[in-house]
């Protein structure tokens, strides 16, 4: 992935943003108290591309669902979520439903069972459009088969007739990508749009989203846990462990000194070409089970500098220049 | 029966191969099933020449000696088997050899009513069972979901035979619970004899479609695809219709299919507890009297209407499930 400077973007949190998400919860409908997100507060600007990076499990993608109001029934939601000068409670889904597709659209990690396998791609995409004030009857196949050839498809009139198994994962992907731009949305979320994908499709997937961003002015909230991704496609981050954000800002700065020890160790897994390892680098130990999150810092248990008050201090998100947060005690005694 | 088929055709590709090889296994089911049948009715004890010769010990041995020759009894059993089948594939089902009348004028009226049973009972069963599921589905663990299950584990435990006796009982007075009125004698009556036989056979099969289409439900209702569709905001009818149910029908479908036969069986029953003459009570005859045509030949229809449920499922299949119409192509 080529680093490509995309659209005119801040690296500081936006004083106007387009999204705001505000100490978002989200837990057991049936217990609240067991906790997949504690305490997440999230800034988008307008046409800004930023990342949420962590672990599988720290719950980047319930976020993501969250904020459209499709949490699965078995999770409750609570907080605020702002897009412009509107106001909506995170606990209401219905309130939300309104936002999907014309504001937000949002794109999936598998291609493969995300559409419908019983209609042909270019049916679903007529649905869309229908829905949200597209073309009338007659002029919407039309914009199907535009739509297709506006995201790369060779050959759209035939994608268009096609069935969900009869095309690749990455035709899968440019499919669902043509169904978000159908509704014109301001914000696109991009959950791990990648990750079911070959490297080769992998990149142009990417090229593709970050072209879209750029030529349409779009947000974009880009779900990952692959850092190369990422440095190749966001201005900021967010770096999640176990339900918080334990660090936020410009992604250059963030991955060139990472502060928090969990980025740290992220940043440190990563494989490059100049270093020959005899095996990978890996964090040890696991991300704590929602439910039993231990008191104080989460990530003191994995941490290889934690001292003991780490272990009954909860550490907040504080800036520490540069337009950097993180929520670790030891950050700055590191720093010095 | 269908994957085997469908592996088949993929791998001998041409798209005349696939009706041609269904149309020969069907048949072959259809020889089978007629075969043991022939078989099993000639082990059971008693002798259709002896009962026809003359009652009792008044008629010589000679004289069932050519009762039996007269009737072909004496052939080896596949040549009988042989003669009977090929006529039957024409149309001639032979003489009862009891009643004085052709099977296939004995059959004619009887089939009709059967089948208007078994079509009613399923119509009814899919009528409610469809609806039900889709409200269960959505509101899973609900009064209304909790009830149609307590309903539905009934409906599988309660013998179809058994419910007639219950709903003879309890519709006494209410709604007729004996004997048939065909359609000349009007609509309502026609229904109105009906509606109790096709509501005692139906009750089992409702059970199982509710309980196949509402688990199908629940599994596409929490499919990536679904997600996919609200979050573009599609309605929650189209939803339900166009993504969860039509991709939840594929397993109902084979119920449809393996339930057919059972569906006749039961009808069988049914129709001997609410005195309906159809099949059911010219089997028991026939089965009792020794009288071979008569029951060969209800069992071929049943076998035959079976089979061509069977493959009328297969049909739809392909109908609503593109990956089995276009791995054809």
């Amino acid at each position: 992935m080529t680093e490509t400077p995309t659209t005119p973007m801040t690296e500081t949190p936006p004083a106007d943003p387009l999204l705001a998400l505000d100490r978002v919860e989200i837990g057991l409908a049936a217990d609240p108290q067991v906790r997949a997100v504690d305490g997440l507060d999230l800034r988008v600007a307008p046409g800004e591309a930023v990342a949420l990076v962590g672990e599988s499990g720290s719950g980047k993608s319930v976020t993501a669902y969250a904020a459209l109001g499709l949490l699965a029934p078995a999770l409750r939601a609570s907080g605020t979520l702002r897009l412009g000068a509107s106001s909506y409670d995170l606990g209401d889904p219905g309130a939300l439903r309104p936002l999907r597709g014309g504001e937000i659209s949002m794109i999936f990690q598998d291609p493969g069972t995300s559409l419908n396998p019983v209609m042909t791609v270019g049916r679903q995409l007529e649905d869309v459009l229908r829905r949200h004030g597209g073309p009338p009857r007659r002029e919407r196949w039309r914009r199907v088969v535009d739509l297709l050839a506006e995201v790369g498809v060779a050959a759209p009139d035939r994608v268009a007739r096609a069935y969900p198994f009869e095309l690749s994962g990455g035709m899968r992907q440019r499919v669902l990508i043509a169904m978000a731009l159908s509704c014109e949305p301001r914000l696109l979320i991009a959950d791990e749009p990648t990750t079911a994908l070959d490297t080769t499709v992998q990149a142009q997937i990417m090229d593709l989203l970050m072209t879209l961003v750029r030529d349409r002015g779009m947000a974009m909230l880009f779900i990952s846990h692959d850092l190369g991704l990422v440095a190749g496609s966001c201005r900021r981050m967010y770096v999640m462990y176990a339900g918080r954000v334990v660090e936020s800002g410009p992604v250059a700065d963030v991955l060139r000194r990472p502060r928090h020890p969990y980025t740290k160790a992220l940043v440190g897994c990563r494989p490059t070409a100049d270093r020959r390892l005899a095996r990978l680098p890996s964090i040890p130990g696991t991300v704590p089970p929602i439910g039993s999150m231990p008191s104080g810092c989460r990530f003191a248990p994995r941490c290889p500098i934690a001292v003991e008050q780490c272990r009954t201090a909860d550490p907040e998100l504080r800036a520490v220049g540069g337009n950097v947060s993180v929520a670790c005690l030891r950050a700055s005694e590191e720093e010095s | 029966m269908l994957a085997v088929r469908l592996n088949r055709a993929r791998r001998l590709g041409p798209r005349v191969v696939l009706p041609l090889a269904g149309s020969v296994l069907q048949a072959a089911v259809v020889a089978a099933a007629t075969f043991v049948v022939f078989l099993l009715m000639r082990l059971i004890p008693g002798d259709p020449a002896r009962i026809l010769a003359g009652p009792g010990g008044s008629v010589t041995p000679e004289q069932v000696e050519r009762t039996r020759r007269e009737l072909g009894l004496d052939d080896p059993i596949a040549l009988q088997y042989w003669n009977w089948i090929t006529d039957a594939v024409r149309g001639d089902f032979g003489n009862s050899l009891v009643l004085n009348d052709t099977v296939a004028e004995l059959l004619a009226d009887r089939l009709v009513i059967t089948l208007q049973l078994s079509v009613y009972a399923f119509t009814l069963a899919v009528v409610l069972a469809i609806p039900l599921s889709l409200v269960a589905a959505r509101r899973q663990g609900a009064i209304a979901d909790k009830l149609s299950r307590l309903a539905g584990a009934t409906g599988v435990a309660v013998p179809s035979f058994w419910l007639a006796l219950l709903l003879i009982i309890v519709a006494q007075g209410v709604l007729p619970t004996f004997g048939y009125a065909p359609l000349s004698e009007g609509l309502g009556a026609h229904l109105g004899h009906m509606l109790l036989p096709a509501l005692a056979l139906g009750a089992g099969f409702a059970t199982l479609v509710f309980e196949t289409t509402r688990a199908g439900l629940i599994d596409t209702l929490s499919s990536d695809y679904v997600r996919t569709a609200r979050a573009f905001q599609i309605p929650e009818r189209r939803i339900y219709g166009r993504y969860a149910l039509r991709n939840a029908f594929l397993p109902t479908l084979t119920i449809f299919g393996l339930e057919a036969g059972a569906l006749m069986a039961g009808a069988l029953l049914v129709e001997n507890a609410f005195a309906l003459p159809g099949m059911g009570r010219l089997i028991v005859q026939g089965v009792l009297s020794r009288d071979y045509p008569v029951v060969q030949a209800c069992i071929l229809v049943i076998v035959v209407v079976f089979v061509a449920v069977n493959l009328l499922m297969d049909l739809l299949y392909a109908v609503v499930d593109p990956r089995v119409r276009r791995s054809r192509g």
